[in-house]
């Protein structure tokens, strides 16, 4: 029942957007009130139905209704609840679903919070805003519905389960972050539209989707993040990214999204880089279809990768009527595009601002080409040549390591123009403790000129920021005598700079910790017999023995590990205990890896596999990986950090306010 | 039972939506707007860069003479 009530509210769904598309349109050719109020309404009610669809779906694997194709392909009744669940993106009809939802979602709320705004520019931007809904619904309502019936003539009794890997519970909530930020580069991208469309490019689009766009940087970090601690953990080789194609492909709209959330500021207040901006938000969208287009069509190899499908297609067409779209608005609109005013000093907030979006956009672009050059070398040579992360790290570490530079030295200089001689005093202090710090650490030992750089510059953003924190509240001092109260006092008064600050922060951590986990990584493969010790860094790892046992959906094989602190005697012991699962249902092997995870370090041990012979020795694989919690840590400050950029209102600020 | 609960939201949704419509028809709507207030828009903009350049001062970003200096130029 729950499956044809999912497909029924999944084309009344699908009317509903049709409907909500000519309306929006037809009131935006009219300038009729009426038309739009009922176009918004017809997209509330599109959104609703979206979200039933998917909930029906949900209940139809809760239900275990194997008459139902992709439940019985994805699920099995030995499954927990909360994968029954996770099944429902665990295969591309559904994850179909739950993005065509999320997008009906985003667009049912842009309606709610503009349905009394009734200009001629928001009637064109329900209608791009549906016209994204109206590709996704149609593509899951006609080429990959969740809802077909299983073609047997008696229903199987159990399903086929879902892929072991994905039976973690990050993919609970991963994969629904990651596309919650995909879904809502929409709606900055409905507005642009829109403001294209009705000729209407003052600043107040940027002004309208700042906060969406900042909701959808969030939800995209929060994403990717999630997605490499689900690979830290699920994988087994010690590390969170591995330049993985569909990685790569969550990564781009992320870094091209970045670059918009910077260049809008210039807009906002310089009136500049209106056309890079259209553009800028055009390529982030357009980035976040392609990444599905990757993923789906199967022309890149990668462990995310869904079955090859004939929609890689769709997606293409889809791509290519986007870029011609925005290339003939962009075109028919240059004149109004054109920057009210020009770049007055390269010391100036603004130039860094540009300069920032230049390595943004590099380092988008060097990932673009090293995922899409084995297909390119293959289409060329006939020969598929793969590309791993030694060309990653090596292209974009500089990048990475030039954009920590300015975010320690843009936030200083001032806008239109800046005094060198006082630019450079500003950043003088932080500049001596960032070279303080990479001297200290030539000092004790650490060795490599990227990470020594890497650590300088992050401490150095550190500064910059303190430095920053500081002046705001001494020159609060003379009104606020309390330090509390001055400190209140200046970080209310510059909210955004410190929210914005507070984001940097967190990515001078997430840089010390990636740099750190990356160059000074322990990793060792060994053999232990039952009672036999090894000591690898300030560990004694102990196997003490191995058990099987049987569990509801697979069979498991655990090493019992006693691990001590050698370095450090008064610390307890502790036990690790990593796994090897067996699935009854389909026999798939995967190792779960057990982890300890400390301020300093993670002590990270897989069990590779059992030897053949009578001794009951076991291989195990250990990582040391320094500093790896900060990394986590890091990316929760930038998620604060961009909280606290919203205000309460955050998305229902309706434009007539701003 | 489903089925007529979905069938009675379907057609409140349909009535809502076309509600307006047929409201219009008695009592037309006004117009939509262009939604451009230029002289609004420009204010704000100025505001928006004194606003700018007071914190700049306040952060010791320019000094008493450069901020005057811009001043004057906005």
């Amino acid at each position: 029942m729950s499956s044809e009530l999912g497909h029924l509210t999944l084309m009344l769904a699908w009317l509903f957007c049709c409907s909500s598309l000519l309306l929006a349109i037809t009131a935006a050719l009219r300038s009729s009130s009426a038309l739009f109020l009922a176009s918004t309404r017809a997209t509330i009610s599109c959104g609703a139905l979206l979200l039933i669809s998917l909930a029906s779906l949900a209940g139809a694997f809760l239900a275990e209704d194997y008459t139902n194709q992709f439940v019985w392909q994805f699920s099995s009744r030995d499954m927990p609840w909360i994968y029954k669940i996770t099944a429902v993106w665990g295969g591309m009809d559904g994850s179909m679903l739950l993005w065509a939802s999320f997008l009906g979602l985003g667009a049912a709320l842009l309606a709610i919070q503009q349905r009394q705004a009734k200009s001629e520019m928001m009637a064109w931007v329900i209608a791009a805003a549906n016209s994204s809904t109206f590709f996704f619904t149609s593509v899951t309502l006609f080429s990959t519905n969740p809802f077909r019936y299983l073609q047997t003539p008696i229903v199987p009794a159990d399903g086929n389960g879902l892929n072991p890997l994905l039976q973690n519970p990050y993919m609970a909530i991963h994969p629904p972050m990651l596309y919650a930020g995909f879904t809502l580069f929409a709606v900055p991208f409905a507005f642009c539209l829109g403001a294209l469309a009705s000729g209407n490019l003052s600043n107040k689009w940027i002004m309208l989707t700042r906060r969406w766009t900042l909701v959808a940087w969030a939800f995209l970090t929060v994403g990717i993040t999630l997605g490499g601690h689900w690979a830290y953990l699920e994988l087994g080789w010690g590390g969170f990214w591995a330049w993985d194609p569909v990685e790569n492909s969550s990564f781009l709209p992320w870094l091209s999204g970045t670059a918009f959330l910077h260049s809008v500021m210039i807009q906002e207040r310089k009136q500049m880089l209106r056309f890079w901006n259209v553009w800028l938000i055009g390529l982030t969208y357009g980035l976040t279809v392609f990444g599905t287009f990757l993923t789906r069509s199967g022309i890149v190899q990668s462990i995310h990768a869904f079955a090859s499908t004939d929609i890689g297609w769709l997606f293409l067409t889809y791509l290519s009527v986007l870029a011609v779209g925005l290339t003939w608005l962009s075109y028919y609109r240059r004149a109004l595009l054109r920057s009210e005013r020009s770049l007055e000093s390269l010391l100036s907030r603004e130039a860094f601002f540009l300069f920032n979006n230049l390595v943004f956009l590099s380092i988008c672009f060097s990932v673009l080409w090293g995922v899409m050059f084995p297909v390119i070398s293959e289409a060329i040579t006939g020969v598929k040549q793969t590309i791993g992360a030694p060309f990653f790290n090596a292209v974009t570490i500089p990048f990475f390591l030039l954009m920590l530079f300015l975010m320690g030295v843009g936030p200083a200089a001032a806008w239109r123009r800046s005094n060198g001689r006082r630019l450079f005093h500003l950043c003088a202090t932080p500049a001596i403790g960032g070279l303080a710090i990479g001297v200290f650490l030539l000092i004790i030992g650490v060795r490599g000129f990227y990470p020594t750089l890497a650590y300088s510059l992050s401490w150095f953003v550190v500064l910059s920021v303190l430095r920053e924190l500081y002046r705001a509240v001494r020159a609060q001092r003379p009104t606020h005598p309390s330090l509390l109260s001055a400190t209140t006092s200046a970080l209310s008064k510059h909210h955004r700079r410190f929210a914005g600050a507070l984001v940097h922060i967190g990515v001078a951590l997430t840089a010390v910790a990636i740099t750190s986990s990356m160059a000074h990584k322990t990793e060792q493969e060994l053999s232990l017999k039952p009672g036999e010790s090894v000591t690898i860094g300030r560990y004694s790892i102990t196997l003490r023995e191995l058990s099987e046992e049987r569990r509801p959906n697979y069979q498991a094989l655990a090493a019992h590990l006693d691990v001590t602190q050698i370095s450090n005697k008064s610390s307890p012991p502790f036990s690790l205990t990593p796994e090897m699962r067996r699935y009854f249902r389909n026999q798939e092997t995967t190792s779960e890896v057990a982890l300890r995870m400390d301020w300093l370090e993670d002590l990270y041990i897989v069990l590779a596999g059992v030897h053949g012979d009578d001794s009951g020795s076991v291989a195990l694989k250990v990582f040391i990986n320094p500093l790896q919690v900060w990394l986590w840590v890091g990316v929760l400050i930038m998620t604060m950090g961009t909280l606290a950029a919203l205000s309460p209102r955050a998305m229902f600020v309706h434009s007539s306010e701003v | 039972m489903v089925l007529i609960i979905l069938c009675l939201i379907t057609s409140g949704l349909v009535l809502w939506t076309l509600a307006p419509l047929i409201r219009d028809q008695a009592d037309p709507a006004p117009f939509l707007t262009s939604g451009s207030d230029e002289e609004a828009a420009r204010l704000a903009r100025r505001s928006q860069r004194i606003a700018d350049l007071s914190a700049d001062r306040e952060l010791g970003k320019v000094d008493e003479r450069e901020f005057s200096k811009l001043r004057e130029e906005d």
